[in-house]
């Protein structure tokens, strides 16, 4: 299930490059492009919202969540921190 | 940052709706969440094809401008996994599905519940919100003390709208191309790498 999902994303994602590749002079099609991607995207972010809500033990996990959440974080900084550091002077060094 | 808020203000509308039940859930259904997903994406597809900037921008890439985003893929994906290992609800490919957000909160969070549960889209909706804001506070404590492109490495993909300001303000000038380029090459990866990531089941 989730292949077939990543799939269709992936499918969906290059054909609309290539799409706006084809219309990119047209400004007033382009702005109504972006306005109906606020849109989807608001909608979805409301019902991310919703589901939560409705689910009380998803709400009483709530602070448990933001937790995981700055944890993922940090480690994500941290490690991306490191990385640019380590490899920028590796690629210095090999110049 | 006022984007950040109008996104924000649409998810605490959500869950203030839910628990006071004033939209009743039915009305929603998993595909019809899919369908706008895929709209979505398509859209923000359409977005980027178009925008020639974007497109010569990726198209002059050097191999000295490869180093940040790598650092930011390599660093990101390995941290969330790592740091996932300390976390009883979260398994090693959520954490990295969530480190690869790189910042993108909007896009990778709504992803990320759409194809593994609300509750790990939340984790990324508010892990990649942390990204962004630690970028804009600490980025002049990070260029002082790991150098320029250390701010490029913790903004991700915000690195060419939402914290370029403060990136060219701390790391300087001459890396605003640097910071763009960074974050169009990880905005772009970020519809490719987390449903990508979310598809591999591991064996154990």
């Amino acid at each position: 299930m989730a292949n077939e999902v990543m799939l269709i994303i992936l499918f969906v994602f290059l054909v609309g490059i290539v799409l706006g590749y084809c219309i990119r002079a047209r400004a007033r099609l382009l702005r109504w492009v972006a306005r109906m991607s606020n849109i989807a995207l608001y909608s979805l972010l409301f019902i991310l919202g919703l589901s939560l809500g409705v689910d009380d033990s998803l709400m009483a996990n709530l602070p448990h969540i933001g937790l995981n959440a700055l944890f993922l974080a940090l480690g994500a900084i941290g490690m991306s921190l490191g990385c640019c550091y380590v490899f920028s002077k590796y690629a210095a060094g090999g110049k | 940052m006022k984007d950040t808020f109008v996104l924000l203000g649409f998810f605490i509308v959500g869950i203030l709706s839910g628990v006071y039940a004033l939209i009743p859930g039915e009305y929603m259904t998993p595909s019809l969440e899919m369908g706008t997903l895929y709209v979505l994406i398509f859209l923000v597809g359409v977005g980027m094809g178009s925008d020639t900037k974007f497109l010569q921008n990726i198209l002059h890439v050097g191999r000295k401008d490869i180093i940040v985003p790598v650092s930011v893929i390599v660093g990101s994906l390995l941290g969330g996994g790592l740091v996932s290992l300390l976390l009883p609800d979260v398994d090693v490919i959520g954490g990295a599905a969530v480190g690869a957000g790189f910042g993108y909160y909007s896009l990778s969070s709504v992803m990320i519940s759409q194809l593994r549960g609300d509750e790990l889209g939340t984790i990324a909706l508010v892990a990649n919100i942390i990204r962004e804001v630690t970028t804009i506070l600490a980025a002049p404590i990070m260029v002082r003390f790991l150098g320029p492109l250390s701010a490029i490495s913790c903004g991700g993909a915000t690195t060419m709208d939402t914290t370029l300001p403060i990136i060219i303000k701390y790391s300087g000038q001459e890396y605003a191309m640097t910071s763009v380029i960074n974050g169009i090459l990880l905005t772009c990866l970020v519809p490719v790498l987390v449903p990508f990531l979310l598809a591999i089941r591991l064996p154990f």
